[in-house]
């Protein structure tokens, strides 16, 4: 007998155990206002500056985000709606007719605990924002560790009141993050307009020089010997260690330690500047960030709704205002920090301190923390699913305690391009299995929904199909030093092609 | 409470269109985050109780966080 059972679910008003009847299918308005707002979060921060550090020249920011947007949505329109608004299945539904309910937990602990993470650094990104008004001393790029016990102490305060509030549960922070999100749209968009005025560029030429100015700047100071993000850090080094002072001087084309005081990125006579990210790796990026939604198929849980696929074009909504406009709007923050103050530490609190005075402080607590809550409250769902019959109160607790931990190591936030494009590389591949299973399982003769259809808690053709490219992926990026994000597109079409194969050993389809 | 639309506008209002005038024109800066703080209070003073009063089916089962 089928371990599913499709008349269940229904009576809960989600249909997360049947699909979804007419009455309830939503026009295509719904999605666009969803999508615009879910995307202005506490991460576009962060990944707008970390371009910037990146050496990622101007026009690729504005040409590469474009293209990858694009790529992103006509994934969602033309791979991920389609199929939602055929099955009418959640995302784990559909999983568990194709893996088995076993291996569905799996899928979701592995979501779990990297959404833990990435709470994390959204947790750090709040701490910098309410560490202001108490001068704490803001963690830097380089630093691994937490720099200071206020850092530590203020970490450990906004993680435990998220984690509490997830664990009370969904709704509140949830209608909150809506009457949130146009708030913070403007907010994003009015750093920008500020930022552009700090930066004092007349023109594309003159946006583009100093754009290119602070590159070279930020990276004369985080090159060895120095290692630092500010001018003021590195006096404080040279005072230390007066034997770098000649390097510096040398690196910065000053005369002495006086005119090395005031270099900013304006003044500074320029470097070369050195970009570990052009245009291709900007368009992967904003192509993939959310690949676990689009080629991932996690969003079949939202287009389920829709009417008619048509609704995938209402991502262009999130994906052109807070992966396009937000980043770029954050980018311009960090440069108008770099060229006012020397400082090319991307601290999201001080940046948009910078940008937006009082509203840009609340506005980085409130997307880190809308931002972080719903993420811990999914998480430990994911947990007690994992352990049958634990509280779901405990369990949002403990995915918050992990957060908190993780949010106390401020690399997770500096490191956070690396650790979307991971997340990607694990999740998305399970996106290929259902878009095999669901155009491939009759013309490649293997049995569709194998697991409701064999009775099966776990699909070993899937795990299979799933884990080897997500294996060998794992191994370059951490030993072969591959970006994360230029691995997902591989793995996607690998997991596919695998499954088809594991499939027609494991689960042929009988004439 | 239909007026609290409105007010809610005048907030968004206030929060974009000073930093906007300042990258056009002189609106200083200090003046500027002084209406953007404003405009924040009256936003939220006022799309709380109006955004709250509705009833919005939330999906739990996804959203995006990036």
């Amino acid at each position: 007998m089928s371990e599913i059972d499709e008349t269940q679910g229904a009576d809960q008003g989600e249909y997360e155990h049947t699909r979804v009847p007419d009455k309830a299918l939503k026009g295509g308005g719904k999605f666009w206002g969803m999508y615009a707002g879910e995307h202005a979060a506490g991460t576009e921060f962060m990944i707008g500056p970390l371009f910037l550090l990146s050496g990622v020249a101007l026009k690729d920011i504005f040409l590469g985000l474009f293209v990858g947007n694009l790529f992103a949505v006509l994934c969602w329109r033309y791979l991920c709606a389609p199929i939602a608004v055929k099955a009418r299945y959640t995302l784990y539904f559909q999983l568990e007719k194709i893996a088995g309910s076993r291996l569905v937990k799996f899928y979701n602990l592995a979501n779990g605990v990297l959404f833990c993470f990435l709470a994390g650094a959204m947790i750090t990104v709040s701490a910098t924002a309410v560490g202001i008004p108490f001068n704490m001393e803001m963690p830097t790029i380089d630093a691994l560790y937490p720099n200071s016990v206020a850092f530590v102490v203020i970490v450990l305060l906004v993680g435990a009141v998220i984690a509490v509030v997830a664990a009370k549960g969904y709704d509140s922070v949830a209608k909150f993050a809506n009457v949130a999100s146009p708030w913070m749209v403007l907010v994003f968009l009015a750093c920008g307009f500020v930022a552009l005025k700090q930066i004092g560029a007349a023109d594309w030429d003159g946006l583009s020089s100093i754009w290119t100015n602070s590159i070279d700047f930020s990276q004369a100071l985080s090159a060895k010997p120095f290692e630092k993000s500010s001018i003021a850090d590195l006096m404080e080094l040279l005072r230390q260690r007066p034997d770098l002072v000649p390097a510096a001087l040398e690196a910065f084309k000053v005369p002495d330690l006086e005119a090395l005081a005031k270099v900013t990125s304006e003044n500074f006579a320029g470097g070369s500047a050195k970009s570990s990210m052009g245009f291709w790796s900007v368009a992967l990026f904003a192509w993939f960030c959310n690949s676990a939604m689009h080629i991932g198929m996690a969003d079949l849980s939202v287009f389920r709704f829709a009417k008619k696929a048509n609704s995938g074009w209402a991502t262009a909504g999130g994906m052109y205002v807070g992966h396009y406009m937000a980043w770029i709007a954050a980018a311009f923050m960090l440069a108008a920090q770099i060229k006012a103050t020397g400082d090319s530490n991307p601290v999201p609190g001080p940046m948009a301190a910078n940008a937006a005075g009082l509203a840009g402080i609340i506005c980085v607590i409130v997307a880190g923390w809308t931002t972080a809550n719903p993420t811990i409250y999914r998480a430990g769902l994911a947990f007690q699913a994992m352990i049958p019959g634990s509280s779901r109160t405990v369990m949002t607790l403990v995915a918050g305690g992990l957060a908190t931990i993780a949010g106390v190591f401020p690399a997770f936030a500096w490191k956070l391009l690396t650790f979307v494009g991971f997340y990607g590389t694990v999740l998305a591949p399970m996106g290929a299995i259902i878009v095999a299973d669901w155009y491939f399982a009759r013309k490649a003769r293997f049995q569709q929904f194998a697991a409701e259809k064999n009775g099966t808690r776990f699909n070993l053709a899937v795990l299979l199909a799933w884990l080897i490219p997500v294996l060998i992926a794992t191994y370059y990026i951490k030993f072969a030093g591959v970006e994360s994000w230029f691995c997902i597109l591989p793995c996607w079409i690998a997991s596919g092609i695998l499954h088809i194969v594991f499939s027609r050993v494991f689960h042929k389809a009988t004439a | 409470m239909k007026i609290l639309p409105i007010i809610a506008i005048i907030g968004l209002v206030l929060t974009i269109l000073p930093p906007f005038l300042h990258l056009v024109s002189s609106l200083n800066e200090k003046t500027t985050f002084h209406l953007m703080a404003a405009g924040m209070v009256i936003w939220y003073g006022a799309a709380i109780p109006w955004l709250y009063s509705k009833k919005i089916k939330l999906d739990e089962s996804t959203q995006d966080n990036i």
